[in-house]
């Protein structure tokens, strides 16, 4: 999978990748694995759809303390 | 460069006036309450991001805090001229796509293991049905012994036997460093050679047996 295709795919089927055909998603992880563009690509849409799809996360201070006290 | 010349208030309302890039660097001075207030911007969107690589919550939360501690180890080499969030969320793809790759490597590794037993018992006795039965029994053993080690050693192990990945990206992948990696898998090893030749003395099968008993084995004293 090339970048191009992954931005076709991205904007077809969104980024959760659990949600898409299991080859494409393999594909997708190996152009995310050796790609920065991919990476901040998947990034931009990530961001996008923060607070438009399902979970938002709720309550993230649970989370927060646990990465302080791990530091 | 991000959030400059305002107040930015984040999720738990720690407001700061810095910038991401003015408040890491002020995590290079050993500032953690520059860097709890990044986490507050950053947490959800990173959190997301792993969730999309890994489709369950609890994964994304690990992955979301081994990027954030993988960020705050690496600030001494951080470059300034990178935008923090761009470089931050990058840790965070990659440690959901290391994430993701220990969970596969799991269920394979019992193949892998089904294949090192069959190797194990080759000889002329293979075909017999007591050899297929311990050569099923060398790699139930295998297994058994993989399964009870500590799950940090059981990870190495897998991850550098059966994913063949190099330690430094298994130091990535599970937030530690290369000389801990390499303590892992040879304490691992270590543990995995004495049960099995426990279990050897006990049931009186190995490779070593099924390969052809030496000379005497059997006789009592």
């Amino acid at each position: 999978m090339d970048l191009k295709l992954f931005e076709a795919r991205l904007k077809a089927l969104g980024a959760r990748l659990d949600r898409w055909p299991g080859d494409e998603a393999e594909a997708a992880l190996d152009l995310l694995t050796t790609s920065q563009a991919a990476q901040d690509l998947f990034a931009q849409v990530t961001g996008e759809d923060i607070g438009v799809f399902d979970d938002d996360g709720g309550d993230m201070s649970p989370l927060a303390d646990r990465i302080a006290r791990n530091l | 460069m991000a959030n400059s010349a305002m107040t930015v208030t984040g999720e738990f309302g720690l407001a700061d006036a810095r910038s991401d890039e003015d408040l890491f660097l002020a995590c290079r001075e050993g500032d953690q309450l520059a860097f709890r207030v990044l986490v507050d911007r950053h947490l959800r969107m990173v959190r997301r991001l792993a969730l999309n690589v890994l489709g369950d919550v609890q994964e994304a939360e690990d992955a979301a805090q081994e990027a954030f501690v993988a960020a705050w180890r690496a600030r001494e080499r951080w470059a300034p001229e990178a935008r923090f969030s761009t470089w931050l969320h990058r840790i965070a793809v990659n440690k959901a796509i290391d994430r993701r790759r220990v969970r596969k490597a799991v269920p394979e590794s019992q193949e892998v293991i089904t294949r090192l037993a069959d190797a194990e018992v080759q000889g002329p006795a293979q075909a017999d049905a007591l050899a297929n039965l311990e050569r099923s029994e060398v790699a139930v053993t295998l297994q058994q012994a993989l399964g009870k080690l500590p799950d940090t050693q059981r990870q190495a192990l897998t991850l550098f036997y059966f994913e063949e990945l190099e330690v430094g990206r298994i130091a990535d992948a599970m937030g530690c460093s290369e000389q801990a990696v390499r303590s892992l898998l040879k304490r691992g090893r270590q543990t995995l050679k004495t049960r099995l030749q426990r279990q050897k003395k006990i049931c009186g099968y190995g490779p070593e047996t099924v390969r052809s008993a030496p000379e005497g084995a059997g006789r009592t004293a």
